[in-house]
């Protein structure tokens, strides 16, 4: 009996320390690895500023002394910080130390959500260039729906970036056409946003439509209120807001049948970014109802302070 | 005996499954990749309710994330200090408020800097209108809820608006936090929308990861101790489990009828009142019937095109063979 | 010899800058958390500050005026990936002296810091 008290006594009490000791691990591991992912950054950021390429041996001793996912959050920590001639040494680093190497060789031993993560690191590497000797295979996966592969390869080779996307069988979230464009951004690719608009692929569309909104392009109005119109609801309601992002004419009647089309939800959002770019009820009050147009001047309103005369 | 033995094994059945939905979907929305500038200029209005102080007001200034406001609301008569105190530090104005049913004044900064803060005094007697009277004044249609002290982690909005861009426009959406004091996030009109996509969302809307384990520890404690009391044969240790189990339901009910919470308990019972919902709601799915009018998939999260290969059972495929660098 | 103090809440970017900057000749001083940043600047004059915490100067912490208190008024640039108008004029309404986007060519980002800080204060 005293002894299985003692047990019981040292489970009760065995547990919960097992967990903060787990959890003390934890922290003392991530400041550990901020310390090791500082040195490396460090170490990296030396190399690019030398005046001379850094030997083979420096940049292969990365590897030695630090862990691969260390140098592989670096490497992508600086790539995202930096362009120019810079981001060429920085290619060159991460070539000589079979960073993308690595991660295809780790793609394949992987599956699911890991395999995605992977992909996603691969992605965020500079000008890997095994990645684009091995784009074509890649293909075959984005067109099975892949999108973190996809968006490896048009990191590998964003000159094709449209062809990749418009191949690509999935529906694209904003989310993912986010990501697509910081890459090619990163890349330093310019893409003509008109012949995007122009396309019949809802893919190419999306990322047309984001573009003009990101970049506030005015020019790109008449093909907004052309996908306004748009069968895909998604499209639709993507280009209404980009059309009032870029501050066009939302008095028109395929605005008008647009919003009809639009759950409840979103024409309360259609609203409120009518209201935040600085719209006067008159530019669409015939779209909207009573109680929809009572809002919108509340909204108004609510930015404006009252005056008391006495 | 026998009932006691069953039931912990049911509660510890329920903990691993909750925790490894949780693990699941967890993995799955840390896919989403951490865009800290606009995502398709989505915003987000994070609303707190009768905070005591400003931590919570200066944790959402502290956010990265360009497009997103935050909406301070409090009984600003009783507290006269909190107000000046706002009033200096961000230079507020008073603005039109008649459209806010019982407010008392709405403020918003002159200066461009805090022009993403809005204040509004609203009396403690109307605290169950809080959080229409923060809709009714939200600059966006994403609209973060935080109650009394809840300060938020960082990057949670631009966290919050990445998982939104994830998903199609026209559901509605809803994020909720494991661990917690009263936080969650929606989109769009959730309690009219005909499909609700609902989330788990991780540490990053409140709190910090490390009382997760408190939190676990509470929930395996209890029925660790009860089988082990069985096995064991100690009637002390089954006595001491079923006091906790009684004192946990005691304190659940009575932290519901609270407004404001306290740090540790709060998260506490939020992982227990998440827990519960939990096994309510697949207790209901296994029965045939539907709760709030959410499909089965309650919890789950299909990732987005996800090719057939991407199924946790396919053995995985080698396709990349190494080949030597230039 | 020129001081210059590099303030980050990420250990990483304080060692990028650092890095990039390894051909200034300047004195450097890595700050780590805000109120060691107000430290340094109020025990010792300070010429430049180079800082991505944006948030320190738009959370009505007046860290424009303690960073600038004690006699050391530095030049404050500020690096940052967001580009959109409302944060540019925000930070310099503040008061910050100049807004570096990232991502940044290494050698423009010398060139500015060598030659820029020299200008009024």
């Amino acid at each position: 009996m005293i002894s299985r008290m003692d047990e019981a006594t040292t489970l009760l009490v065995a547990l919960p320390l097992l967990l903060v000791l787990i959890e003390g691990g934890g922290r003392v591991y991530a400041r550990l690895r901020t310390y090791l992912m500082a040195r490396c950054v460090a170490q990296i950021s030396n190399m690019i500023m030398t005046e001379e390429e850094p030997s083979d041996w420096a940049m292969r001793s990365l590897r030695w002394r630090y862990s691969m996912r260390i140098v592989i959050d670096s490497v992508h920590f600086v790539a995202e910080k930096i362009y120019g001639d810079a981001l060429y040494r920085l290619a060159l680093i991460a070539e000589v130390c079979e960073l993308d190497r690595y991660l295809l060789e780790m793609v394949g031993c992987r599956q699911s959500v890991a395999r995605a993560k992977l992909y996603s690191k691969l992605s965020c590497l500079p000008y890997s260039i095994s990645v684009a000797e091995f784009a074509e295979d890649f293909v075959a996966e984005c067109e099975r729906g892949d999108f973190y592969a996809m968006a490896a390869v048009v990191s590998a080779r964003p000159e094709r970036a449209v062809k990749y996307i418009g191949r690509y069988s999935g529906e694209l979230s904003l989310h993912e056409v986010a990501v697509l464009v910081m890459i090619l951004r990163r890349t330093g690719t310019a893409i003509a946003y008109t012949p995007l608009l122009a396309s019949q692929n809802r893919n190419l569309q999306l990322v047309g439509i984001y573009l003009c909104e990101h970049f506030l392009l005015a020019d790109a109005e008449p093909h907004l209120q052309r996908l306004v119109e748009s069968a895909d609801v998604e499209v639709s309601y993507l280009a209404l807001q980009a059309l009032c992002s870029v501050r066009g004419d939302i008095s028109t009647p395929q605005v008008g049948s647009a919003l009809s089309n639009l759950a409840p939800h979103q024409r309360n959002a259609f609203l409120l970014r009518a209201v935040h770019n600085c719209y006067s009820l008159r530019s669409c009050a015939h779209h909207l109802t009573r109680e929809e147009c009572a809002i919108f001047s509340q909204r108004i309103n609510s930015y404006k302070s009252r005056i008391v005369c006495n | 005996m026998q009932l006691i033995f069953i039931l912990s094994l049911v509660w510890l059945v329920g903990a691993i499954w909750f925790v490894s939905w949780w693990h699941r979907t967890y993995r799955r929305t840390s896919l989403v990749h951490l865009l800290r500038e606009d995502v398709g200029h989505i915003g987000v209005s994070a609303i707190v309710a009768y905070p005591e102080t400003s931590a919570p007001l200066v944790a959402l200034l502290e956010e990265e994330y360009p497009r997103s406001e935050a909406i301070f609301i409090a009984d600003l008569q009783q507290q006269e200090s909190l107000l000046s105190e706002l009033v200096v530090r961000y230079h507020l104005v008073k603005v039109n408020h008649l459209h806010l049913t019982g407010a008392r004044a709405l403020y918003r900064s002159r200066r461009r800097t805090y022009r993403r803060v809005v204040v509004v005094d609203l009396p403690a007697t109307h605290s169950l209108q809080a959080f229409d009277v923060g809709k009714a004044v939200a600059s966006y249609d994403n609209l973060l809820y935080l109650r009394g002290e809840s300060v938020v982690e960082p990057n949670a909005l631009a966290y919050c608006a990445n998982v939104v861009a994830s998903q199609p426009s026209s559901r509605g959406l809803q994020l909720r936090s494991v661990v917690g004091a009263d936080a969650y996030f929606e989109r769009g009109d959730v309690a009219n929308s005909e499909r609700v996509v609902r989330l788990c969302a991780d540490a990053p809307l409140a709190w910090r990861r490390g009382a997760q384990i408190f939190a676990l520890t509470a929930m395996f404690l209890p029925s660790a101790m009860i089988l082990s009391g069985h096995l064991l044969d100690s009637k002390i240790m089954l006595a001491s489990a079923v006091v906790l189990i009684v004192a946990t339901g005691l304190f659940l009910y009575v932290s519901c009828c609270v407004v404001t919470k306290k740090s540790l308990i709060a998260r506490l019972d939020t992982v227990l009142r998440n827990f519960y919902r939990f096994m309510v709601e697949r207790i209901a799915t296994i029965r045939g019937s539907r709760i709030h009018d959410t499909p089965p998939c309650l919890f789950r999260v299909r990732v987005r095109n996800r090719p057939a290969h991407y199924r946790e059972d396919s053995p995985p495929k080698r396709s990349h063979p190494s080949r030597p660098m230039p | 010899m020129r001081k210059i103090v590099i303030h980050s809440l990420r250990a990483e970017f304080r060692a990028l800058i650092r890095g990039l900057l390894s051909n200034v000749e300047a004195f450097f001083v890595p700050s780590s958390s805000r109120e060691e940043l107000f430290r340094i600047c109020q025990t010792s004059k300070c010429d430049l500050l180079l800082t991505d915490d944006v948030r320190m100067f738009m959370n009505g912490s007046d860290a424009i005026n303690r960073i600038r208190q004690g006699g050391s008024l530095p030049q404050i640039f500020v690096l940052s990936h967001d580009l959109s108008e409302e944060s540019v004029t925000s930070l310099l309404e503040e008061g910050v002296n100049q807004f570096i986007a990232l991502p940044v060519a290494p050698d423009r980002l010398c060139k500015k810091v060598s030659t820029q800080y020299k200008k009024f204060v």
